[in-house]
């Protein structure tokens, strides 16, 4: 039987090697945060294991596991097997992720193609889609990045250096979780981002946030500790931000005046101190 | 940790966009480094039980036993996953295991109807006969379902192997797995990134004490 510890010795050089190829994950990681921060969403596809890292990529962008983060919307195109099957038998199987992009996504939004060897047709065709509607495309690739990474429509190829498809996964894990972190840095740090990459980027786009983000904590989890001042019906209440009162929901914690609440996306979500 | 603490460098003052990604870069290498160091660590305390855990699993598979596979967020596509690569391997001989964690139909009524503590053991008790095997993961080791359904699981005499990190939490007290694996780092991130080496090499593993 082959020994784990040969097979953990088997990752130590694909892994180094991600470290050499930092530039171009943070230069992607800059102009993906650009497009978040001029409105756009994440679309992410791909096949098999990809199609698990989807789902992954969806979950760490819309409820981060660092509580204080901000939700940024992401939707995986890869969990839907209604919609999976329905098109690759109506369709093909080469235009499940394609036709999706279409219909449910923008010229503002990045999309995000998972494919291990980089040569998945359904993962190029929903990224050539996305090229064609202005989107960010970015793809996450490995062996020699096969035809993806040197396709055309792609603006960021990011290859995992390693042939064996279990490696290049693990790669992929510390590259999207690196790509999560990142965006929230170039948010806090706010470093210029103007949207950068991507053919269908017209330079001039600003920011479309209908409020200060370091305040308003109704399109955010900035999870900033407001204050209960007012119960409302329907498990409401009105809550003091330090700069201004809105309205949230009480529905998941014990809350009352005086109490002192953690909330995501307006509902809240801990209570951490009580006055009374 | 607070992302400032992390990155002082980019809190000391307004940064131009060259300064911020040289930063970025330097944190990229540096949990490249990270994660490759993790591996090594776990693998020198715990390579051994890992053999031991496949070996385990293995004369189960050869018994007919089926994979049950299930976690929470992250760990649900790890979940997933870990069904996926026995099922449909990219080299080797397919084995049979499903993910609980695809259900929605299961999970939602279970949610809906009983709780979100039972939405994994329900479908243990359900589906499970005693050659089988049941694999939790949980960066936590402390998720409610998770542990539900380790119980359950012990209670029909599946085997019954689990990712963890951290200290393993609740996972570790409990006793309820024969073969538990504590990723050692307080980072999510990096411990889900080891769970996806540990539970890979768990696969290979078994797929070469099949042949052998």
């Amino acid at each position: 039987m082959t020994s784990a510890r040969a097979e953990f010795d088997r990752r130590v050089e694909p892994g180094r090697a991600l470290g050499a190829d930092a530039e171009e994950i943070a230069r992607a990681c800059h102009a993906v945060a650009a497009r978040f921060q001029a409105g756009g969403k994440l679309v992410v596809f791909g096949n098999g294991t990809g199609a698990t890292d989807a789902e992954h990529i969806a979950v760490e962008f819309v409820h981060p596991v660092i509580v204080g983060k901000r939700a940024l919307p992401a939707l995986s195109l890869a969990e839907d097997p209604a919609t999976l099957t329905g098109l690759a038998a109506r369709v093909g199987f080469d235009e499940i992720f394609a036709h999706q992009v279409r219909q449910l996504a923008a010229a503002d939004d990045i999309a995000l193609g998972v494919s291990s060897d980089g040569a998945c047709d359904s993962v190029a065709r929903g990224l050539e889609a996305a090229h064609d509607l202005g989107c960010l495309t970015v793809a996450l690739v490995g062996g020699d990045g096969g035809p993806i990474a040197k396709a055309p429509f792609v603006d960021h190829a990011l290859v995992a250096r390693s042939d064996d498809p279990c490696v290049v996964k693990e790669i992929h894990v510390t590259i999207y979780h690196v790509l999560w972190e990142l965006v929230h840095v170039f948010f806090e740090q706010k470093a210029p981002l103007s949207p950068a990459g991507g053919s269908g980027g017209d330079g001039s786009r600003v920011a479309e946030t209908e409020c200060d983000d370091e305040v308003c904590i109704t399109c955010s989890d900035q999870a900033l500790p407001v204050r209960v001042i007012e119960m409302r019906p329907g498990d409401l209440a009105l809550v003091d931000t330090g700069s201004g009162t809105e309205e949230v929901s009480v529905a998941l914690v014990d809350a009352r005046v005086g109490s002192t609440i953690l909330v995501h996306a307006k509902e809240a979500i801990a209570v951490v101190g009580d006055d009374q | 940790m607070t992302v400032e603490e992390l990155y002082p460098f980019l809190y000391a003052e307004e940064s131009n966009l060259d300064a911020v990604l040289a930063e970025v870069r330097r944190s990229t290498a540096e949990k490249a480094a990270e994660i490759v160091a993790l591996r090594t660590e776990f693998v020198e305390q715990q390579g051994e039980a890992l053999e031991a855990a496949a070996a385990a699993m293995a004369a189960r598979f050869e018994a007919g036993g089926r994979l049950f596979t299930f976690g929470n967020g992250g760990s649900s596509t790890d979940a997933t996953d870990i069904a996926a690569v026995f099922l449909n391997p990219p080299r080797g001989r397919p084995l049979p295991a499903m993910s609980l964690t695809t259900r929605i139909a299961v999970i939602t009524a279970l949610a809906n109807d009983v709780g979100f503590d039972v939405v994994f053991a329900r479908q243990i008790a359900a589906q499970s006969a005693p050659a089988d095997m049941a694999l939790g993961v949980s960066t936590s080791g402390g998720s409610e379902n998770v542990l539900r359904a380790f119980e359950e699981a012990r209670r029909r005499r599946l085997l019954t192997i689990g990712l963890a990190g951290y200290d393993g939490g609740r996972m570790a007290e409990s006793g309820l797995i024969d073969h538990l694996f504590v990723i050692p780092s307080a980072s999510v991130h990096r411990i889900q990134e080891a769970q996806t080496t540990a539970y890979h090499v768990l696969w290979s593993l078994v797929q070469s004490a099949l042949t052998s």
